[in-house]
Formats: C-alpha cells, sequence, structure tokens
C-alpha cells in the first residue's frame, strides 16, 4: 500500500477513497493479523487527514470582473 | 266585465319545465357537442379578476363582436406562465358549459397562453431537434460532477433571487469551498453574449472544478435567453461540467439539454453540486467505527481460536495427561515384570537344570560314592598319572577331607590295568 503518495499529500477524494478500500478489505478479507493491524492504523490516519482537510479548507467569495480580475464579493456576507 | 276571454293558462298545459330543468337541459346539450369541448378560443382578455383566497381566475374574452365569460381554475391556472393582464391578446382551452347558478354559458379554461406564443414554441422545438440530432445533448458525453469540488463558478445576476438561494444553500451545507461568481445580465438581448464569454473566461481560467449557471424564475420572455444556440453549444463544448439552474421546476430551456446536469433551482444546483460537510464528517466517522469493529472482530476471532486451544483437556488437566503417563508406565512396568517373571523363571529352570547337569558331573557326587581328586601345589586338578613325578607333593582331596602325599612312583597303564601297581617295567 506505501506505493502511492503519502497520505498527508493526497486530495480529499483519494483519501476518502483509499479509506473506503481499506474498510472493505478489513471486513471483507481474512487477513493475517500484522496486516489489519498496519491497515488499521492507516485507515485511522487517513480518517484523520480527511478531517483535517475539510476543517482546513476555507470558505472564499470571489468576483471575476470582466477584465478578468478578481475581487471579493461581500453582498451577502453581511446578511 | 273585466274578466277576459279565458285564455289557456301556460300552466295547465301539459308540458311546463322548471327553470333549472331547461338549465341543466342546455347544459347537457352543450357536453353533448363534441365542438364545444376541449375547445381552443381566441381573443381580448378583460374584467380579469384572481378571486383572492381561492386562487381561480375570473375573466372575459372579447373581440368585435361578442363576450365569453371564462372561468380558470387554480389547480389548472397555477401552471400559467404569465399573469394576463387587461387587452392581453391570449388563446385560451377548455370545455364550454353553462353555469345553472346564473344560466350564462362559460368557457371553463384547462390551459391557457399569450397570443404569439405558439410561434416561439415552435422556434425552441425546432432548436431542440437539431441541436439533439448533432449530439449536444448526448448522455454519454455528460461530464460528471466532482464529488467534492474545492472551486466552484457561478454565473448569475449578481442582484438576483438566484445568486443569494445558491450561496446561502451552499454556506449551509459546505461552507469549505471557493466560489467565483461571474455577474451576467440573465435576461435581454445581450444575455446569452455575456453567459457565454463568461462560461468562455471561467473554464479558461481551469481552476474551477464546476460552473453553475442560474437564474430565478421567469416568463417564458425572460428565460427566452437561455435557449440560445451558441450558448448551448459553448455549454457543450467547454472543458468543465457545467450545471444549469434556471427558471422554475417546470422550465426546461435548451441550456439545462446541454448542460453536464440540470438542477430545478438555483437551490437545488448548490445541493447537487455540493456535499454536506456533516454528511462527510459522519461518513468519515462511520468508516473509522467501521475499522475498529473490523479489528475487533478480527482480534476476538483469534482470541476465540487460542481460547478453544487453551481450553482443550490437553492444556486444562495436564495432571491428567501424566496420569494417563503414570498409568501408561504402570502397564509397561507390569508387562515388564511378568516378562522378567517369567524370563527369570526360565533361567532358574536352565540354572536347576545346568546345576542338576553339574552336580551330576561334579566331582564331589563322584566323591560321595568314595571317589578322591588330586591337585598340585598351585591346586591345579592332576588328571593324568603321567603330569606327576617321583618326589613331586601333591594334595589328595576327600569327600570328607584332604590329605598332603609324596610321589613315590609313578606308573602310566591302560584303563584296564590302571590297578596293577607291579613295578616291572
Amino acid at each position: 500500500m506505501s506505493g502511492e503518495k503519502a497520505i498527508n499529500e493526497m486530495t480529499f477524494e483519494e483519501a476518502l477513497k483509499k479509506l473506503e478500500i481499506l474498510v472493505e478489505k478489513m471486513e471483507k478479507e481474512e487477513l493475517p493479523l500484522e496486516e489489519s493491524l498496519k491497515y488499521f492504523e492507516e485507515g485511522m490516519e487517513l480518517a484523520g487527514h480527511c478531517r483535517k482537510l475539510l476543517s482546513e479548507a476555507e470558505y472564499k467569495l470571489e468576483m471575476m470582473l470582466k477584465n478578468g480580475e478578481k475581487v471579493d464579493f461581500e453582498q451577502f456576507d453581511d446578511q | 266585465m273585466y274578466f277576459q276571454k279565458k285564455q289557456s293558462s301556460l300552466f295547465t298545459e301539459p308540458l311546463v319545465y322548471t327553470v333549472s330543468q331547461v338549465n341543466h337541459y342546455l347544459k347537457s346539450l352543450m357536453l353533448k357537442d363534441r365542438l364545444l369541448q376541449d375547445v381552443r378560443v381566441m381573443g381580448e382578455v378583460s374584467n380579469f379578476k384572481l378571486h383572492k383566497p381561492s386562487g381561480h381566475m375570473y375573466f372575459t374574452l372579447k373581440d368585435g363582436e361578442g363576450v365569453l365569460r371564462c372561468v380558470f381554475f387554480r389547480s389548472k391556472n397555477q401552471v400559467l406562465q404569465f399573469t394576463p393582464e387587461e387587452g392581453m391578446k391570449v388563446v385560451a382551452r377548455g370545455n364550454i358549459s353553462l353555469y345553472e347558478r346564473s344560466g350564462y354559458c362559460q368557457l371553463y379554461v384547462e390551459e391557457m397562453e399569450q397570443e404569439g406564443m405558439g410561434a416561439l414554441f415552435v422556434a425552441f422545438e425546432q432548436l431542440k431537434e437539431k441541436l439533439r440530432q448533432e449530439g449536444i445533448f448526448a448522455p454519454e458525453k455528460k461530464k460528471a460532477l466532482p464529488r467534492f469540488p474545492r472551486r466552484v463558478g457561478l454565473i448569475t445576476s449578481p442582484s438576483g433571487a438566484a445568486i443569494r438561494d445558491f450561496i446561502t444553500t451552499v454556506q449551509r451545507r459546505f461552507p469549505c469551498l471557493r466560489i467565483l461568481i461571474y455577474p451576467v445580465a440573465v435576461q435581454g438581448k445581450e444575455a446569452p453574449l455575456q453567459i457565454i464569454n463568461a462560461l468562455k473566461q471561467l473554464d479558461a481560467a481551469g481552476d474551477l472544478d464546476v460552473i453553475v449557471v442560474a437564474r430565478g424564475g421567469g416568463s417564458l420572455e425572460e428565460l427566452w435567453s437561455f435557449n440560445d444556440e451558441a450558448l448551448a453549444r459553448t455549454i457543450y463544448e467547454i472543458d468543465t461540467p457545467v450545471v444549469s439552474a434556471v427558471g422554475h421546476e417546470t422550465d426546461f430551456t435548451i441550456a439545462d439539454f446541454a448542460a453536464d446536469c440540470r438542477a430545478s433551482t438555483p437551490t437545488a444546483a448548490a445541493e447537487l453540486v455540493v456535499p454536506e460537510k456533516k454528511e462527510l464528517l459522519k461518513l468519515i466517522d462511520t468508516a473509522e467505527s467501521r475499522l475498529r469493529g473490523a479489528l475487533k472482530g478480527s482480534l476476538k476471532t483469534r482470541k476465540l481460536v487460542l481460547y478453544r486451544l487453551t481450553s482443550s483437556t490437553a492444556m486444562i488437566y495436564p495432571r491428567e495427561k501424566i496420569n494417563q503417563g503414570y498409568q501408561r508406565v504402570d502397564e509397561l512396568w507390569q508387562r515388564m515384570a511378568r516378562l522378567m517373571e517369567y524370563k527369570l523363571k526360565l533361567k532358574q529352570a536352565a540354572i536347576k537344570n545346568l546345576t542338576s547337569n553339574l552336580e551330576a558331573m561334579s566331582p564331589l557326587k563322584v566323591m560321595s560314592r568314595g571317589f578322591s581328586f588330586v591337585i598340585d601345589e598351585s591346586r591345579r586338578l592332576v588328571g593324568s598319572a603321567g603330569k606327576l613325578e617321583k618326589g613331586q607333593l601333591v594334595k589328595v582331596v576327600f569327600r570328607d577331607g584332604n590329605a598332603d602325599c609324596l610321589v613315590q612312583a609313578v606308573r602310566k597303564r591302560k584303563p584296564a590295568d590302571i590297578l596293577d601297581f607291579n613295578d616291572g617295567e
């Protein structure tokens, strides 16, 4: 499993997909103890990474002007 | 005098009908007449009244010479694309019947549209068919929406309801992404071109995961800019997936067909494009608990296996194992003992046998018959006279004792003359 990207470089989609695969494996296959421990650890790390990505992503509202310039768009923020 | 010639009173004639019977009959005549059912009537709207609580519309249609009363019940008029006004030329489809209570006939309207709308509809259908033939709407060409967009483009009017609905819904569901708004006119002649440029510019930027083209509800004319052919082609050609959210639930524009995904309203578009943060967190939590469950499960099965092994009788009762060992040993011991005994007996028998033989051959037995034997200085048995020499000291052993003797003479004799003691050579 370590062939692919390191977990902290993964995008949200990749991490969540990997996590889903690991859970599937853990539940379906008869894994040797060491491997299921390894998968478990990796799964927990992936879950942590996903949560981090969600909490860090910031919300931004911009408007593009005709000339392609971007400005902040606050019209609704005060509501 | 005053009394006139007796007339035959109408009342006394055999067939006299009541008003309601007459009206009822007129109504049935109308209902039976195919021409008056599902008929299309063109005319100018006047005396338009929207009855407040019930939502029913009452008006008359008129042309130069006549007037036709109409009723447009709420259940049917809800989908009306426009609000009828005095003098508006319309075409109404419905059934003509008699309103018995007031005795006048009336058009019960099922559907109504503004005159001249027909032309727009035809144009719409033709364009739709043309683009469909070209495969602009081909489902397999539709691009999938990203499951977790990071950056969303929104092409809409900066002041409309659409922008507010979309943004508030996104803020509620998933306040962790960036929205880039491209303000455009959403109706009028320049709208299509503005939207096209917006699409191209945002697509060129290339960093958007999805672009939403949104507009609030409006009349057919107001939504018409979204039936623009060039707009449909642009939507089809650009790489970024496009979600169209134009008009109400029931409005379908060409842009909707060309888009990668159609949302019925701007709010629906937001729900389609953006996942719910708490749903995602829940997804992660469940994954984690399933992981834990799976691990616990596998550990449990292993413990079970271990328990089963350790609880096997051999482990639980080593004593018993040992006892079994003891028993085994005893058994073997007994067998051995028996064997030994048997062997011993054999040996004893053999020994007895041997001893009896030995005894039989034993000199003592011979001596007991009066014989004695001679041994030399080193106690070796002298078995032959030839071994003796004159003057040799020997010992003679008798059954009851022994004696020292000196050899005075030695004589060799054959067995027969063994007792011949004469010295005569």
